[in-house]
């Protein structure tokens, strides 16, 4: 396809600063567009009345611009990245090109979490924050460290056991949060909006939760990122070149769990990123890990920064849940792309 | 005495199945080994346990006079570089960052390529012949060009040893005959190089020494010579043989009588 063809000719070193330019602009155009949209030169009067006024003289609209727009607009650049990174590190560790973000049950543990925060009316609230988030997030570790455990006793032999114990852990899980919908009558209605993903009403307070998870994970595996390009090799070579396999899977899945259970926690769950994403990097970028991992942080933020500009105007003044834009401009984009490259993506 | 590497004793079983039995060789400096034997008899376990892909039952793996189990990995890559059986698979990359790859036994975590690395990673493309093709993707190789990037990235590694399961199996002769050169070059550089091989007759061509398995056990090891004989090759490969002396090199070589 065109688009792909005009960015694999950009030499390499300039597609970094084609994805961040196109990243700056998603994020710009995402505080300008929303409930009340605000035009080009009142935006540049905003921002700079972020940095030169003091806060008791800004304008209503650099008010709404920071308290809302601000933290929602980078919070869904954050969690894109991080769940394209996550999937591309899961693809590459698992052997298996359609692992992503959820497929270790992370997503599901957190599902768990935030519907029994939802379903008790669990009411404290933990630095600014609901009690849903840090349920949701309590759950994504307590299940990552059960999936740790299993993989220390499992994957040391077999990745195929590890991606097993993964979706029967998934699976598990999920059906304890359709049980729970099963019994709940009405109250479930935020639940089944949490469950397909959004970034409404998400603060400051949600962009410090996860900072710290999403930075450290991802700078772990850019730390062992020739690690991982070795792993994907196969896990006998990279024992060959002298990689401790079993104890780089280790940390690995730690930083995708740590990815993954920041961004569930913020944003619920929202699919097709994580899959999706990592290999069109692949087509621009090429499968080494240097590139693959920064490549697919940037596109998972552009994409989820727009995604989530679509669920934001489409239906004004309501919004729809990301999750369904994702799902639904991603599917055919996806299925576009694997037929026009057949062979370079599998 | 002390090689570069020797194995003494080593046992190793699957399910209480015997794989290996009591197996013990010694690899002097700048040998070129090849490891013959009929399928099942051991050979690719053999080079797992001594690459420690597997851990073997009883014996142990020295490489330049220390026990492997004392190594750690990265000391393990430092000393014996393997180019396994089966191609390599999942990832698309360009010949010179598969190379480089070779260098990561040499680096730390944080650590970027440096001028050594560099320089190794030259000397390697440049050893497999390889120097012009560094930017080309793996996909884009011909089956012996693979072969010969496997090596390159071992090569990088700098090791003293290097060990390959069947590495000419997919190839056509002339690709066989190619990578045969260049390890026998090799070890005439002073690498100690081991070789699982299937075809008897190349193996006598290019090696110094065979190594015969036959059911998890060593059962013979000498020159070509000593080795290809019609009795000893029946034995362990259940078929008919005759040798007769390769016409220019003196070597002998087999020719099977058919049944």
């Amino acid at each position: 396809m065109a688009l792909v063809k005009v960015l694999t000719s950009v030499r390499r070193g300039r597609l970094t600063v084609t994805l961040s330019l196109a990243l700056a602009v998603a994020l710009l155009l995402g505080l300008a567009v929303g409930a009340v949209d605000i035009s080009p030169t009142r935006l540049g009067h905003s921002l700079g009345q972020l940095f030169t006024v003091p806060l008791a003289e800004w304008d209503y609209e650099t008010i709404v611009l920071f308290r809302l727009r601000l933290p929602r607009v980078i919070l869904a650049a954050m969690v894109g990245a991080g769940l394209a990174t996550a999937g591309a590190i899961l693809q590459g560790l698992l052997h298996n090109g359609l692992a992503d973000a959820h497929i270790l049950g992370v997503s599901s543990g957190a599902s768990l979490g935030a519907a029994v925060a939802m379903l008790l009316g669990l009411r404290f609230t933990f630095f600014g924050l609901g009690a849903i988030t840090p349920m949701a997030f309590l759950g994504a570790v307590a299940t990552l460290v059960v999936v740790i455990i299993i993989a220390r006793r499992v994957a040391g032999s077999s990745t195929l056991g590890l991606l097993l114990a993964g979706i029967a852990m998934s699976s598990f899980l999920s059906a304890l949060v359709s049980l729970l919908v099963y019994f709940s009558g009405n109250r479930i209605q935020p639940l089944l909006f949490w469950l397909m993903g959004s970034f409404a009403g998400r603060g400051w307070q949600h962009v410090a939760l996860a900072s710290p998870y999403l930075l450290a994970g991802y700078a772990l595996a850019f730390f062992y990122h020739r690690y991982l390009t070795a792993i994907s090799l196969g896990d006998m070579t990279a024992h060959h070149l002298g990689v401790n396999v079993e104890k780089i899977r280790l940390v690995l899945l730690c930083s995708t769990a740590l990815l993954t259970a920041a961004c569930v926690a913020v944003s619920g769950v929202i699919g097709f990123v994580g899959l999706m994403t990592p290999h069109v990097a692949r087509l621009l970028g090429g499968e080494n890990y240097r590139r693959l991992l920064p490549y697919s942080a940037l596109l998972g933020a552009i994409f989820l920064t727009l995604a989530d500009i679509l669920a934001r105007v489409m239906l004004r003044p309501t919004e729809l849940p990301v999750g369904i834009i994702t799902a639904l401009a991603g599917g055919p984009f996806f299925l576009y792309l694997l037929a026009r490259s057949r062979k370079a993506m599998i | 005495m002390m090689h570069p590497l020797d194995i003494v004793g080593l046992c190793f079983s699957y399910a209480e199945r015997p794989i290996l039995k009591n197996i013990t060789a010694h690899f002097p400096q700048g040998s070129f080994t090849g490891i013959i034997g009929p399928n099942g008899s051991g050979k690719s376990t053999l080079v797992k346990v001594i690459a420690r892909w597997l851990t073997p039952e009883r014996g142990q793996v020295w490489l330049n006079g220390k026990t492997t189990a004392q190594l750690s990995h990265q000391q393990m890559a430092r000393a014996l570089a393997v180019v396994e059986q089966e191609s390599i698979h999942g990832i698309d990359l360009t010949v010179r960052e598969l190379v480089s790859l070779g260098r990561l036994p040499h680096q730390s975590l944080l650590q970027h390529e440096n001028a050594e690395d560099k320089a190794s990673i030259e000397q390697a493309l440049s050893k497999a012949g390889l120097s012009d093709l560094q930017d080309r993707l793996l996909s884009k190789l011909s089956g012996g060009e693979k072969q010969r990037a496997r090596i390159a990235t071992a090569l990088a590694q700098n090791c003293p040893v290097l060990i390959l399961d069947e590495p000419t199996t997919h190839l056509d002769i002339r690709h066989q005959m190619e990578l045969l050169t260049l390890l026998r070059s090799l070890a005439q550089g002073g690498m100690t190089i081991i070789a699982v091989l299937h075809d008897i007759n190349l193996a006598a061509l290019y090696c110094q020494r065979l190594l015969v398995m036959a059911a998890g056990e060593l059962y013979a090891s000498g020159t070509p010579a000593e080795v290809l004989q019609p009795r000893l090759i029946e034995a362990v490969y259940g078929c008919q043989v005759s040798v007769f002396m390769h016409p220019s090199a003196g070597i002998p070589q087999i020719s099977l009588i058919p049944i």
